[in-house]
Order: structure tokens, then sequence, then C-alpha cells
């Protein structure tokens, strides 16, 4: 369901989403997403750590994973957030929700 | 609450429905269906207990009576909706070109009314989870718990089914601050208001979307070629069906004078008593607010044994309904308004003429674009009555309140939300559905229109060119 890449010069982490992530789903990779960017965060203080959420798998979102990428977002102070490869589906729940714009969605 | 407060919590009731507007547009008809297939079976399966709650904490009606509205509001209306589509393509004309599509609208916040607390938040669940719209349940201050009690119930149930998390919110604050917040509200996508009229007015005036109800006050005529006795039994099972909470219930009988001895001997054998001209005033004060004109909120919903009690009232122990004998319409008549409770205005006109005007004078009475009845055996008349009263619904032969409703008497779609039109301040006449959350789109592919493509256009340039010979010119088939 989701794979984690780092780029260390870039301080980016990349996380890959597939597929359906109704709330069961999310409820599973909720706590090693989280942790994972916590954890990176604590590191480098040089160049704060940016996140990216890559949709191009993905084809369904519960609100709890809107309410995930509200909390990341957050996390990384906003700016240092990103959801990119979305799908116009993805795209228009997220427009819903007024959030398009704010999570830097493309 | 502070206005800080309460801006805080609209704001999150709305975040929360928003967050499940977004997931629950992504569902399809078959998911979509299987929400709403287990929340009926949820409301359906606590129908008694959820009534008997609703009688219990508000003291209104008929416990009884309150199961079958928890039926009509769940089995009848899932009848109606079940095979209906909400979702995606909905209708498709290739010869037209136009293809329709449902989409959802958005959170509704969905006002309950006292009278039928627990039967009207499980019809509103139940056409919002058919059209994907979450919705946001405003109880009234005295049938709280009941209604919360019925939201848990359908919740639990929708979420079991694959429904997104806080697509069914209670609001129990009973702030009417924090109500106007939620109306306000730029993420709310609609009102449903089924209350009172200031209720409405506020959804309407709100600067959002809104679908109200107005009041009724419904005349039922009785004309010479009705059957008597069976038109006074149906009235019967109207006007005490829930001790006459429903709105659609008749409030005054109007007969002319040819019949009204058969009349009033009918009601009396079926148990129903007038009250004497010198215990009217009583009846009145008692019925009627005297400062505000409208019905006296403790009346609602009461037998009319309690009534009789309680007004001082000299009748038989087994009084059905207390009939009062009025001779005008208007405030100098208290009786003539709208009584939720099972008491009945009667009027005795010289003739059908005046019958008829009578009827417009209670019609217009508070109670326009609502409902009126009428008994009769003759075509024209009913006809006739049809169109001159200003009502959403005409109800021939049947009882008021449940025929209004609908789908037991008659194949009016079940609702427990009447339109009244403009008259009511309404957007419509029509018993509200599920087909009236959604918003429609219209796919229109190019199908030209044969006369404006064959025309020549730079004709109707011509300021001298009449009506009659551009058209004819327009529709000359070669």
């Amino acid at each position: 369901m989701v794979t984690c890449t780092v780029d260390a010069p870039t301080n980016t982490v990349t996380f890959c989403y597939q597929g359906r992530l109704d709330a069961v789903t999310t409820e599973e990779l909720s706590p090693l997403v989280e942790e994972r960017v916590s954890a990176l965060a604590k590191g480098d203080e040089g160049t704060p750590l940016r996140v990216i959420f890559d949709m191009k798998g993905v084809d369904y979102v519960a609100s709890a994973f809107i309410r995930l990428c509200i909390k990341v977002a957050k996390a990384v102070h906003g700016d240092n957030f990103a959801m990119t490869n979305s799908s116009p589906v993805i795209k228009k729940t997220f427009k819903i929700v007024g959030l398009a714009e704010q999570l830097h969605l493309t | 609450m502070t206005t800080e407060t309460i801006a805080d919590r609209a704001e999150e009731i709305l975040f929360r429905a928003t967050l499940a507007a977004a997931e629950f547009q992504q569902l399809d008809q078959q998911a979509t269906d299987a929400i709403v297939r287990a929340v009926f079976t949820a409301g359906f399966n606590n129908r008694v207990r959820l009534a008997k709650m609703a009688w219990e904490e508000t003291g209104i009606g008929v416990w009884q009576h309150k199961v079958l509205k928890n039926v009509v509001a769940t089995q009848l209306v899932y009848e109606n909706i079940k095979e209906q589509k909400t979702v995606g393509v909905i209708s498709r004309d290739d010869l037209l070109g136009i293809v329709q599509i449902a989409q959802p609208l958005g959170p509704i916040f969905a006002i309950i009314p006292v009278t039928n607390p627990t039967s009207t938040t499980l019809f509103k669940i139940l056409i919002a989870m058919k059209t994907r719209n979450p919705v946001i349940i405003s109880p009234p201050r005295k049938a709280i718990h009941c209604c919360a009690e019925t939201v848990r119930v359908c919740y639990q149930a929708a979420l079991a089914a694959g429904a997104p998390e806080g697509c069914i919110q209670i609001v129990e604050e009973g702030s009417r601050e924090l109500t106007r917040a939620i109306m306000g509200h730029q993420s709310l996508a609609l009102t449903l208001a089924t209350g009172g009229t200031g209720m409405v007015h506020a959804a309407y005036s709100s600067g959002n979307p809104a679908i109200g109800v107005g009041p009724g006050n419904v005349p039922v005529f009785i004309d010479q070629t009705a059957d008597i006795p069976f038109a006074v039994a149906n009235i019967i099972t109207s006007k005490t069906f829930d001790n006459g909470t429903i709105c659609a219930s008749e409030q005054a009988v109007v007969v002319e004078k040819s019949i009204a001895a058969a009349v009033r001997q009918e009601f009396a054998r079926q148990h129903c008593y007038f009250v004497a001209d010198s215990e009217l005033p009583r009846l009145a004060a008692y019925a009627i607010v005297a400062e505000s004109g409208g019905m006296n909120p403790d009346i609602v919903g009461k037998s009319a044994r309690s009534i009789a009690d309680q007004a001082g009232l000299e009748l038989p122990e087994d009084v059905q309904i207390i009939l009062a004998r009025l001779h005008g319409v208007g405030d100098a008549f208290p009786l003539s308004k709208e009584i939720l409770a099972p008491i009945l205005a009667f009027y005795e006109c010289d003739d059908y003429q005046e019958a008829m005007k009578t009827c417009i004078d209670l019609n217009f009475l508070g109670g326009i674009g609502h409902t009126v009845a009428i008994y009769a055996n003759d075509e024209e008349r009913i006809d006739e009555f049809s169109r001159i009263m200003n009502a959403g619904r005409v109800i021939v032969n049947t009882p008021s309140a449940q025929g209004a409703v609908g789908g037991l008497f008659n194949t009016l779609q079940s609702s427990l939300t009447l339109g009244c039109g403009t008259g009511g301040k309404n957007i419509t006449t029509e018993n509200i559905s599920a087909l009236h959350l959604l918003n429609i789109q219209r796919v229109c592919r190019r199908r030209e229109n044969p006369h404006w493509f064959k025309f020549d256009t730079n004709r109707y340039y011509d300021e001298s060119a009449d009506a009659e010979t551009l058209l004819q010119a327009y529709y000359r088939n070669y």
C-alpha cells in the first residue's frame, strides 16, 4: 500500500501510495508514516524536512486519509508538504474539502 | 456558549461533514445502496423502541401511532427509493442526446420537529444516505434523547456498511446561535427544515439553499354526494392519528346545511362531540395563546379526553374528537386556526358556493400551499374544488394526514417533509424525497435544431417583420 524513499541531499521523503486508502488501510499505515516523518524531522537541522505524498496509484481516499495528510502537513509546517500525481477523482475529493491548495496537491 | 465557541463548534461540525462528503462522493451506487439498506434495516428494527422513546420524552401523541410513523419513514420510504438511481448516470436519451448525471449536494442540516422526532430523523437520514449527502441532525429541545438514539442506531449501521465517518451527526447543544451558525456556514450545502415558520424563515434567510415546509390549516369539505359515515370515519382516522400531530390533518369540517344534521349525527355516533356554545370561549382560551394567536404548545398531541379535562369541558368520557361549531374564520374565531390536537372546527354553509368560500378562508388562514381535503362522488365538484384551493396536496376521499404523507392511501411519494410552495414561502409544493437532494448534471451532445439552422436568422433584425410572418418562414417545411 505504501513505499517510502528518502532523498538525503534534499531531505525529502516520498511516500508512494497504491490502491484504495479506506479507513482500515489508513489506520494500518498511519503509524508507519507518522513515525517515519517524526524520525526524519529530528535529523538534519539545516534543511527542513520535505514530505511528498505520491498519489499515482490511488483510486479512493477515506476521510481518515485526508486527516493523515492534514496532520503530516502540519508536522512539517505546511509549505514543506505536497501531494503529487493525483487522479482527477482524487483531486476533486480534496477540492470538496477545500484543501487542494493548502496541501499543494497536483 | 460564547461567540467564539459557537463559531468553533460550527466549524468542527462542518469540517467533519465536509470530510465525509469528500469520501461519500467516491462511492458507487452499489456501495451507496448497501449503506441505505443497512440504515433502513436498523431503523426499522428499532421502530418500536424509538417510538416509545419519542412518546415518553415529548409526552405528545400515541406511541403506537409513532411506531407507524417510523414504519412509513423507513419501510415505505425505503420502498420508494431503493431502486432509484442516485449515483453517476441516472438517465440517457440517445435521441435527444441528453445524459443526466447525479451528484450529491454536500452536507445537509436537517431540522427535526417535536411532533415527529424519530420518524423525521429516520426519514431524513435515509434520503441523505441514498444521495451520498452527510447529514447533521438538529433535534428539537424536547426530543433530544430520542433523536440522539435514532442517530446512534443509524450511524452505527451506516458505518458498518461502509459509510464514511461523520456521515451522520447530531447537534445536541440546542443553541439557537449555533443553529444559525451552521445554517449560514459556507461549507453547508442545504438546510432541510421541517418545523415552525420561524425556523423555516431562518433557513431561507441563511444565505445557503434551503428546503422548508409551511404550516397547515386543512379544511375538509364533505359534499352532498359523499358517503357520510365513510367520510366521518376517515376524518376520525386522520385526526386521531398520533392525536392530530401531523400538520396535514384536518382542522375544520365544512358542510352544506342540507347534510349538516346527518354529519353531526354521524360524528356523535362515532364518539365525536360538539362542545356547547357556552363552553367555546373556554376551549379557545386553552387551545390558543391569546398574545400570539397561535396554538398552545401544551395542547399539541394531547388526547381529546385530556383536553376536555384540562379545559373543564362537559363531554362524554369516550370523546375521540372535540367539535366546535363556528360561524366565521379569522382572529375573532381562534378555533378556526391550526391546532395539532383532536379538535375540529365545524361550519354549516348555506350552499356550495358559501362552502367553497369558507374553505378558501380556512386555506388562506395560515395554510396556503399545504393540504386540503374533500369527500365527494362528483368528479366535477372534485375538479372545481381542486382548482380553487391553494394546496400542494388535495386529498380525495382519504384521511388527510395519512393521505398527505403518501404511500398508504394513495400513490403519493411517502415523505415527512411536505412542501407548501410559495404560499408557504417554500421552493416546492412536492413531498420531499431523495431526488430533491441531488444536483443533476446534463451532458448535452450536439443535436441541431433543424428549423434554426435552416432559417436565415438575419431576418430577425428586420423590425417590420412580425411574428406571424417570421414563424411561417421558420417552420416552413421546404
